[in-house]
């Protein structure tokens, strides 16, 4: 009796490994996506958006950023940005995709951080970008963070100016949410 | 001895050399049908300016505006008639012409309607014509000439119209033409990768604390840091990166007045640090030295040498974007030395304002100062002047604006008229091509 409860542990245990193997993640909360852009002589500005969507696909993971709703603080900056440059009626996410195993889950509670490569989407250009990430595990929540750069150019995209001021191709990239498995 | 407006032979060849080099720039411009203008808003920073040289040919604000300054004018700051719309080239010279973009081109006018209700006397009425400028600013490669000159009216029916800015005259004080004035006027060489650096030789405004339009708040007077008439000619250099920004200049003088006793020399400068593009936080420190102390500005000097000191911390922040915060807090001490003895005379003056846009366009202002220039002394300066500022703002069609605001100061203070004390009704109008 005693060593089949010990087998039916066992086995238990096994089980629900193999399921947090290939539990599937999902997207929770308010996601936090920015963008910062410099400008000559330290003008800044920062792009923001709520929303993000996570596409777990077994192998992969689909990060992708709809555009549509992405701002700066002025309207006729939005305008510009989304119809003019990012082309959002053809081209309307951002999207990166990363293989499984790059990123490493911290086991139990606690905090993984590393370096990965993936490939990125926009504006109907691909290519592959280094980024850097962090996972949190916190309860059955996962608080994952993560920053890029990337090069507009490399996505077709027209460097912006307005009236003189041109902003620099380089775009720092912040992403944030939480998530459940 | 007393101080006077600046006539001299030396100086007014230069003065002359410098006027001549504007009204040729401004005449090239003309011709050609170029253009651009400038302000300072420092509540610029709810829509996330943090710098000032995006929009302005000064990098530390206020001025010539750029083209992009023009551009932001129409798209931000004024009343939207039609949402969305792009001001196409509504903010250029003139409402419509192409400048060449080596060329910036700006015309002013300013005029203050001014009721006084001075403690103990009867209403008093002003018009002041503050503002009739032509700047303008020419930047080939690196080099910059960049310059305004003006006309102050003269004083009529007993005051009540008078010109302003007396005190950046390049002739003497208004008699019966009036006078021409030239608040700034410098030559600039851009440096680094990105031209993050300007340094400027000529007369320049005084970097020091809050740069605002408000140059009657008691900071800016009692520091003489207003970009009315506060500039001084000198040299300086500045930066401006995307989380700090600042200036330091080694200051000459105000060549404007005379005799040379009476000009400040030294050193100021201002330090911002930007954590955010919605917050930022500076600190200011100005040493100045002049051989015979203004008397005229503040009374309670002695007609004698002064080291006089001024240092400051601001803060500017936008915690949501209808609301801007501004704060300066200085700490001042004029020191002299009278009959072979020390007099020090330390002093605050600091200044709280608050700015809402209730709606693009329209902008609600309150503000609140207090200054004491003599904290300890039994003398019968030691009393705080306290005022309080209630305006409203209405950028109400491309190029123009207009503002009433309604101030109470229970004193006056140095480098304000004794009518300062009591209430004051102001309405302006300014335009611009």
């Amino acid at each position: 009796m005693k060593r089949s409860r010990l087998a039916f542990a066992a086995l238990l245990a096994a089980t629900t490994f193999a399921i947090t193997a290939d539990a599937k993640i999902t997207r929770t909360g308010t996601p936090q996506v920015a963008f910062h852009a410099s400008g000559p002589a330290g003008m800044r500005i920062i792009g923001q958006t709520n929303d993000l969507d996570v596409d777990d696909q077994g192998g992969k993971i689909v990060i992708k950023v709809p555009l549509r709703n992405l701002h700066t603080g002025i309207d006729l900056r939005d305008h510009h940005m989304r119809d003019k440059y990012l082309q959002v009626g053809s081209y309307p996410n951002a999207e990166l995709t990363v293989d499984r195993g790059a990123i490493h889950m911290p086991n139990g509670d606690g905090t993984v951080s590393g370096d990965a490569t993936g490939s990125m989407a926009i504006h109907g250009h691909t290519k592959n970008v280094n980024f850097h990430y962090t996972v949190a595990r916190v309860g059955g929540q996962l608080r994952v963070g993560g920053t890029t750069q990337l090069d507009i150019r490399d996505y077709g995209i027209d460097i912006p100016s307005y009236l003189g001021v041109t902003v620099k191709p380089d775009i720092d990239v912040e992403v944030q949410f939480t998530a459940s498995e | 001895m007393t101080w006077r407006w600046r006539r001299r032979a030396g100086a007014a060849t230069f003065v002359m050399r410098a006027t001549a080099l504007v009204v040729v720039a401004c005449t090239f411009a003309c011709v050609l049908l170029a253009s651009r203008p400038a302000h300072a808003f420092p509540w610029m920073i709810r829509e996330g300016y943090t710098g000032c040289n995006t929009c302005h040919a000064d990098p530390s604000g206020a001025g010539i505006l750029t083209a992009y300054g023009r551009g932001m004018e129409e798209v931000v700051l004024r009343m939207p008639y039609k949402k969305d719309a792009d001001p196409g080239k509504l903010g250029n010279f003139a409402w419509s012409v192409d400048l060449p973009e080596q060329l910036l081109l700006q015309t002013d006018f300013r005029n203050l309607a001014l009721v006084l209700f001075p403690s103990g006397s009867s209403a008093q009425f002003q018009d002041v014509l503050m503002q009739l400028d032509q700047s303008a600013q020419l930047k080939l490669g690196r080099f910059r000439m960049n310059g305004s000159i003006g006309y102050s009216p003269p004083s009529v029916a007993n005051g009540e119209f008078t010109g302003g800015g007396l005190g950046a005259t390049l002739t003497d004080a208004p008699g019966q033409y009036g006078a021409l004035v030239a608040r700034q006027y410098w030559l600039g060489l851009d440096i680094g990768k990105d031209e993050e650096f300007l340094l400027r030789a000529g007369r320049i405004n005084v970097p020091f604390g809050v740069r605002t339009i408000e140059h009657p708040f008691l900071v800016r007077q009692v520091t003489r840091t207003d970009i009315d008439k506060g500039q001084q000619h000198g040299v300086s250099l500045a930066y401006t990166g995307e989380k700090v920004r600042g200036e330091i200049m080694a200051i000459a003088g105000n060549f404007a007045i005379s005799p040379d006793a009476f000009r400040e020399r030294g050193g100021s400068g201002f330090f911002e640090w930007m954590p955010s593009n919605k917050v930022a936080v500076g600190a200011s420190a100005l040493i100045t030295h002049a051989d015979q102390a203004r008397t005229d500005y503040d009374a309670s000097l002695a007609p004698a040498p002064i080291w006089r000191h001024a240092y400051a911390v601001h803060a500017r922040i936008s915690p949501v974007k209808p609301l801007v915060i501004l704060a300066e807090f200085d700490a001042l001490l004029n020191s002299q030395l009278v009959a072979g003895n020390a007099e020090n005379h330390a002093g605050v003056v600091a200044l709280l304002q608050a700015d809402v846009q209730v709606y693009q366009g329209i902008h609600v202002l309150a503000a609140g100062e207090v200054y004491n220039g003599h904290i300890g002394e039994t003398s019968t300066y030691d009393t705080t002047t306290a005022t309080a500022w209630l305006g409203a703002w209405w950028f109400f069609a491309p190029h123009f604006d207009f503002r009433i605001d309604g101030v109470y100061s229970s004193g006056s203070a140095p480098g304000l008229p004794p009518s300062a004390q009591g209430t004051s009704l102001l309405a302006q109008i300014h335009g611009y091509l």
